[in-house]
């Protein structure tokens, strides 16, 4: 009986000892997404991308995983879920809360794009579900990244640009790693901004009146994709 | 002592509590088995337990064209149980909206021992196979969304997936895990060559001359007892200039890989005319000539094939005849898997 107390005791302080180290901030991570400076509207606004070429959105869709941020003292701080589809039309999806400790976030890292982990062992529920229409049928695997838009320039069917961009095979393999630091330690709202204008033109110059169409895996899907990495930046404003 | 005997009863119950809640879901579970001497299956059955309930939820499913964009095809419709679940004699299959299909309905069977699905081998996964077909605008040419609201309005379907997982709720992944179910169970191993390496028959003399040559010409790539070893191969059929059919090379971008398809069981051979990728060769002596006059000889053309096949009128006669012993009677005929009578095969309205 004796024992018995003891290890309740031990287990009480245990927990409570344990709460007192791991209190936490709620902070909220916000997807921002321009063309330049001009914050991105679907449907309505013609932009111009850094070829010079028209192009209204009508769709833009990514996976986010592994989302860690780093604190000051170098501790990491995960998000709850492992992936987040981040959808424009959908602004619940670009708000993404993250618990992290008192001190300020100095670093963020994350994936565009879906690990292979979860594409060979069948289906997925949540952000992974087929219905999100982020998933081919005929050649497994996810989209990681998508957009639907219309340009003068396209000489795709009804001047489509459709942009599909995923593989996870090796030499297919088109997850990309992001890393990014703040200027300023950030303790509150933690603002990632995607210029989209990188997604033509950073790494790779990817022209719409050459590369409107892009659908399967493949040598366009990793080039795309390498310039989707570029996208990212963590706004200066909070 | 009191406390510790309170502790204890506060969990028997709690323990209780959750049994009782639990009650009305009990499937029953199917033993699933390996026929003697076959390999392992690949299919994980740990992440996908088989129970009746499931099968006939997957089973319904398949038989169902509300699935399709117009009501008209059901997955049955192209995958016929008495041809194997071929489509009976059609080199190309019929989709919605008067379309072929692009390759030759392959057989369903032994699907377990697959660990990759359709002749490129661009499905990594049985349970996400169905999505293929069912969305494809040549195939059933439906929307995922319509269906999962479609048989999120059908009583019928809650009842048979509140059996099948408990409650409910249907998603895509359910879905997927109910059609494997059902699939998994197409298990064909009561062929005459099955029941003469159990001891059960005996070959007659054409037979089993057959079987020697097979064993000699053909068996490397079509190996028993699955006949086939799962491999991509190039024979040598010229690419068709209609379809455009590089196969493999589609989903691994790799030229090396151009012209190859998967190669196909032999199980049920007898039933399941027309044959290649694209349903090109209509008859199984149609096979042979390919095979000893018409292999065109390109880069990726298999190794062992590349002066042809030499067969002689005599070993066509012999292999014919083995190749009938792989046909399973019971298998084409079982009636668990709904596919045999008469209301079932009238089910889908699409005219073949």
């Amino acid at each position: 009986m004796k024992y018995l107390y003891a290890w309740l005791l031990a287990i009480v302080l245990f927990v409570t000892s344990n709460r007192a180290v791991a209190q936490t901030n709620t902070l909220l991570l916000r997807c921002k997404h321009q063309l330049g400076d001009a914050i991105l509207q679907l449907h309505t606004q013609q932009y111009r991308n850094g070829f010079d070429e028209p192009i209204t959105f009508h769709m833009l869709k990514y996976y986010l995983s592994n989302i860690v941020l780093t604190d000051t003292q170098g501790k990491e701080w995960k998000t709850k879920n492992f992936i987040y589809l981040i959808d424009e039309n959908d602004s619940t999806s670009k708000c993404i809360s993250i618990n992290v400790g008192n001190l300020p976030i100095v670093m963020i890292s994350f994936n565009i794009g879906v690990d292979s982990s979860y594409q060979t062992v069948g289906l997925q529920t949540g952000a992974l579900d087929p219905l999100k229409g982020m998933f081919w049928s005929w050649n497994t695997g996810y989209v990681y990244a998508k957009i639907e838009a219309q340009s003068a320039a396209s000489k795709a069917p009804t001047h489509a640009v459709s942009h599909h961009i995923g593989g996870y095979l090796q030499q297919q393999n088109a997850l990309r790693k992001v890393q990014l630091t703040a200027q300023i330690p950030i303790r509150e709202n933690l603002v990632l901004v995607a210029d989209l204008q990188k997604w033509f033109n950073s790494v790779h110059a990817l022209p719409i009146a050459q590369y409107p169409v892009c659908h399967s895996p493949g040598t366009l899907a990793m080039q795309l994709a390498d310039n989707i990495a570029q996208m990212f930046s963590l706004s200066k404003l909070p | 002592m009191k406390q510790t005997f309170c502790i204890l009863l506060m969990v028997i119950m709690t323990v209780l509590g959750i049994g009782w809640i639990n009650i009305t879901y009990k499937p029953k579970l199917i033993a699933w088995i390996v026929p003697k001497g076959w390999p392992k299956p690949t299919y994980r059955f740990a992440q996908n337990r088989l129970t009746e309930e499931g099968v006939a939820l997957g089973k319904t499913l398949f038989f169902d064209p509300q699935l399709s964009a117009d009501g008209t095809i059901a997955c049955a419709d192209c995958h016929q149980q008495f041809a194997a679940f071929t489509t009976y004699e059609h080199s190309l299959s019929h989709g919605v909206g008067n379309h072929l299909t692009n390759r030759n309905a392959t057989a369903l069977q032994n699907l377990a021992w697959q660990s990759n699905f359709m002749q490129d081998g661009g499905i990594n996964h049985l349970d996400v196979q169905f999505l293929a077909p069912l969305t494809a605008p040549n195939e059933m040419g439906a929307d995922l969304e319509k269906v999962v609201q479609y048989l999120q309005k059908n009583s019928r379907y809650s009842l048979l997936f509140k059996a099948a997982f408990g409650d409910t709720t249907i998603t895509t992944q359910r879905i997927g895990k109910a059609f494997s179910q059902y699939l998994l169970t197409l298990v064909s191993y009561n062929s005459k060559y099955d029941k003469v390496m159990r001891g059960e028959a005996q070959f007659i003399l054409p037979e089993q001359l057959g079987y020697d040559i097979f064993k000699k010409k053909c068996a490397s790539c079509h190996r028993e007892p699955l006949f086939t070893d799962g491999s991509f191969r190039n024979i040598g059929m010229t690419l068709d200039s209609t379809l455009h059919d590089v196969g493999r090379m589609h989903i691994t971008l790799n030229a090396a890989d151009s012209l190859k398809f998967r190669v196909p069981s032999l199980r049920n051979v007898a039933v399941t005319a027309p044959y290649g990728h694209d349903g090109r060769f209509y008859s199984l002596y149609n096979v042979f000539e390919h095979y000893r006059n018409q292999v065109v000889g390109g880069p990726t053309t298999d190794s062992l094939l590349r002066r042809g096949l030499p067969l002689s009128n005599y070993e066509i006669g012999q292999l014919t005849a083995f190749l009938h012993t792989l046909t399973d009677s019971v298998f084409l005929t079982n009636p668990q898997f709904g596919g045999t009578s008469f209301g079932t095969l009238k089910m889908g309205n699409h005219p073949h």
